[in-house]
């Protein structure tokens, strides 16, 4: 048991965890942050994913002390973010989610992307997101919520 | 921190709707419902209850997990009330009889309360109207509503429903009210945004996996690989001595129909510190006389079944004699499927002396609650099943094993527990979909039409979860595709054969309509190659329009089909060269066709381009979401033709997670174009009907890339 310190969503925490648990049960355990999600515990599927210093990352593979002193951000910590917000709206336009469990992972690799690359191709988003997997299908609606969020940009802007 | 969800059972009841202001309506008479109710607030029936406060609340007494369900359902009562979507609360009702059916399957929630949950909603409107036109003293046809008022336009006057609560109060409901014509519906019928799409981009729904209640502790399991398998010997002293774990026992196996597997649980203070002391678990099962099943021993098992039909469901017979030309015999074979939801399986159960309640990610409340009431032999009324969003289901959900184990779990420490799966158990101890072979054969006439038709299909029935040794399909499994064959064929013979379950098989997304689509499609499509008719043509000369088998109407599967072939613009792309698949199937109540196009000349470089789905369902509520079910259906469909599949070594399961039990992926993923047919006809499934008809769509349209009939799958096995 070790006290470990991180940035989270822009607030410092520390928690008293063994050193060896992944950073998904401190979140969604300790810290009570439940937009983080577990599905397969093995990095396979992406429903966990969170960043740290802003690169998408799979916490049920990340033990949480390889995140001390990094920038960790979550869903929660996302909500006033604009490459989020123009995502999300178009989520909801679109009625993207079905059952909605991997959204919250789906949501967090779109916002990367767009960060890293505001202006993806086609081929771009699907590689970007190929480590979400999404049970219920709704990649069509994904895809096309993350090019039409990237283009909003060209009016606003 | 913000938007933290970690909330007390208060709180949760809040989620649910329990906890508004005025509410009175008892989502379970179980809960502290009986508690506030004000004269002022209007609760004409079960579904509906307006506070004093003037919130809509309506209830949703199906279960969410992608459908779109509660959306739709509260739309039923919403439409004929005359109160619009956002004016609504949803609240999720309880496993209670007094609902009527709960059990969210077969893609039935729509069809099951068309009218009925319209009715709730017109006889309270009717009731406003009353107290209306007497407010007014006028009368009630000079009246008319819209979002929750009522107007009188001749008198340009309007007064809200919230406005007549005390007066409706004081009237008897109507009977036999006026339902709407269809073609005055403002929400029924129309594209609607979902309402709980906010809180799951936010991170804001709660799911099973996300309950948290006051004093929980946390609890995993590790399962006898074997579901006939004991526990032998158990050594948990080390797993206890892992920091944080505070219980280690072992849990009996409990058969049908509850079909929990033996054994071991963990208990500890948070759910990774349980995870990590399974590990440390020194345990032996035995299994002896059960561990000879292979992938290979069963497959041996269902061929020497096809050779063996016990049972006869169709055998129709024509008394002229055709002269038969040539003649075809196909065998096919689909393996084991597991569900996969993302959320695996999870439940919060706290079990008190003689009570209990659970927050669980069920499709089935009702069934739970049973079987709770039953293991701990407690009254039923004293059992609370709270449903939470399902993240997925797919049939799974609607098996009551994992939140038995959760009650146990609870019993046993005597303080609420949470029970979370890990992938490798939903894998590894589902209830799978079953594994089937299944022959054709048909006689050809000179024009290449079939004469007679002998299909035999063999797999092990999900009736074996019910009721130990079960071995013969059940006619409702026979009746998902294969005895309600469209096609007017003069001799036609359906059969199936005994075998035994290897495993616990359940329902899974579309059931048997898949494996029977899959042979009978691809079989039809050999046809009329070998009759160098297209597929098209080949399948409308064999309906004849009048022809109604099992409930499906011939002229609606015609109608589909022709529009299909329009819609994916068929004839243009197969000039072009294009590899354009074609499949129609009719199930739960509707009928589907779907063209697949891939491009690649081996299975190794396929791609699958763009998919065409056309569904007649009858009426239906929110096309958006029937259309989103078709998209998720081919996803779906691509999912268990390439790579799904579960094999089994000395009676175990051998896949374990999404490495080797894939999933379709993005990149992977074709562009899904639906169209949905209009008309008045009543309201058909939608969850689950697009399936069965991509399949095989698919391995036609490789037929065309490849040249190669695929016979059995996955394809990329
Ligand atoms: S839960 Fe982390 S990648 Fe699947
Ligand atoms: S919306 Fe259900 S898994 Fe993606």
């Amino acid at each position: 048991m070790s006290t470990i310190s991180f940035v989270l969503n822009k607030e410092k925490v520390s928690v008293d965890v063994e050193g060896d648990t992944p950073l998904l049960w401190v979140l969604r355990d300790e810290l009570k942050l439940k937009g983080t999600k577990f599905s397969c515990g093995k990095g396979l599927c992406g429903a966990c994913t969170i960043h740290v210093d802003g690169n998408p990352t799979r916490s049920c593979v990340l033990p949480v002390s390889s995140v001390a002193n990094l920038e960790v951000t979550t869903l929660e910590g996302l909500q006033e973010d604009k490459e989020y917000q123009k995502l999300k709206d178009q989520w909801v336009k679109k009625n993207v989610p079905q059952c909605g469990y991997c959204q919250p992972g789906q949501l967090m690799s779109a916002t990367a992307l767009l960060k890293s690359n505001p202006k993806p191709t086609e081929g771009d988003v699907k590689t970007a997101l190929s480590g979400n997997i999404c049970r219920c299908g709704t990649y069509q609606r994904i895809q096309d919520a993350i090019l039409d969020a990237s283009k909003e940009g060209d009016s606003n802007e | 921190m913000n938007n933290q969800i970690s909330f007390s059972r208060r709180t949760f009841l809040k989620f649910s709707g329990f906890a508004a202001a005025g509410f009175v309506m008892g989502i379970s008479s179980d809960l502290d419902a009986k508690s506030t109710a004000t004269s002022s607030s209007f609760n004409p029936n079960l579904f509906l209850n307006i506070t004093a406060a003037g919130a809509f609340e309506i209830v949703c007494h199906r279960s969410e997990m992608g459908q779109g369900t509660r959306t739709a359902i509260i739309s039923l009562v919403a439409e004929e009330l005359d109160v619009s979507l956002d004016q609504v609360t949803i609240v999720q009702a309880t496993g209670d009889k007094k609902y009527g059916d709960q059990n969210t399957d077969g893609s039935r929630s729509i069809r099951y309360n068309w009218k009925r949950l319209r009715e709730f909603g017109a006889t309270a409107k009717q009731m406003f109207i009353v107290a209306a036109s007497k407010h007014f003293s006028c009368k009630e046809s000079d009246l008319n509503c819209d979002r929750g008022v009522v107007y009188y336009p001749k008198k340009s006057k309007k007064i809200a429903y919230t406005e007549l609560l005390d007066e409706v109060n004081d009237l008897k409901a109507p009977k036999d009210v006026q339902l709407k014509d269809p073609k005055d519906f403002k929400i029924i019928g129309k594209s609607q945004l979902l309402k709980d799409v906010p809180d799951m981009v936010t991170g804001k729904a709660v799911f099973g996996m996300d309950v948290e209640v006051e004093g929980m502790l946390y609890a995993a399991m590790s399962r006898c690989p074997n579901p006939h398998g004991v526990l032998e010997r158990l050594d948990g002293t080390k797993a206890l001595k892992t920091k944080g774990i505070r219980a280690v026992f072992p849990v009996e196996a409990i058969k049908q129909p509850t079909n929990t597997d033996a054994s071991v649980c963990v208990v500890g203070d948070s759910t990774y510190t349980c995870f990590k002391a399974l590990k440390e678990l020194d345990i032996e099962w035995s299994y002896n006389k059960h561990d000879t099943v292979s992938t290979k021993s069963f497959r041996d098992d269902l061929e020497k079944a096809l050779k063996n039909p016990s049972k006869v469901y169709v055998d129709k017979k024509s008394k002229t004699k055709a002269e038969v030309k040539s003649s075809l015999t196909r065998k096919y074979f689909t393996p084991f499927q597991v569900h996969a939801p993302m959320e695996p399986l999870v439940a919060v159960a706290d079990v008190k002396e003689d009570s209990c309640e659970i927050w669980a990610p069920t499709q089935d409340p009702q069934r739970l609650r049973k079987t709770i009431a039953a293991v701990l032999k407690i009254d039923l009324e004293k059992v609370i099943v709270n449903v939470t969003f399902l993240g997925g289901g797919f049939g799974r959900k609607s098996q009551p094993d994992f939140g038995v184990e959760a009650v146990l779990a609870s019993k046993k420490v005597k303080k609420p527990v949470k029970l979370v799966w890990q992938r490798e158990d939903e894998i590894r101890h589902g209830f799978y979909h079953t594994s089937s072979l299944q022959e054709i054969k048909a006689d050809l006439d000179d024009q290449g039409l079939p004469v007679s038709w002998d299909h035999i299909s063999v797999f092990p029935t999900i009736m074996s979860v019910f009721m130990p040794g079960a071995n013969t399909p059940a006619d409702w499994e026979i009746g998902m595709g294969a005895s309600n064959l469209p096609y007017n064929i003069p001799n036609v013979k359906v059969s199936t054969a005994q075998i035994d379950n290897p495993l616990k098989i359940g329902w899974k997304r579309a059931v048997c309509n898949i494996f029977h689509s899959f042979a009978i499609n691809t079989f039809m499509d050999e046809l009329a190659h070998k009759a160098k008719t297209n597929p098209f043509d080949y399948r409308l000369k064999l309906l004849d329009e009048k022809q109604e088998t099992g409930g499906y109407h011939n002229s609606r599967a015609i109608k589909v089909i022709n529009r299909l072939r329009e819609f994916s613009d068929y004839d243009n792309r197969i000039k072009n060269k294009k590899n354009v698949g074609v499949a129609y199937h009719g199930s739960f109540s509707s009928y589907v066709a779907s063209t697949v196009e891939v491009e690649g000349d081996s299975l190794g470089n396929l791609q699958v381009k763009d998919i065409h789905i056309v569904i007649d369902l009858g009426h239906y509520v929110n096309p958006d979401t029937v259309k989103s079910q078709m998209e998720g259906s081919a996803i779906f469909a691509l999912s268990l033709s390439l790579y799904g599949k579960i094999d089994l070594e000395k009676g175990s399961v051998v896949q374990s997670n999404f490495h080797d039990f894939q999933l379709v992926r993005h990149h992977e993923s074709p562009r899904v174009h639906v169209d949905i047919i209009n008309n008045q006809e009543g309201p058909g499934g939608a969850g689950e009907p697009g399936v069965p008809a991509v399949v095989p769509a698919l391995i036609n349209a490789i037929y065309l890339a490849t040249n190669k009939r695929y016979t059995e799958l996955p394809l990329k096995a």
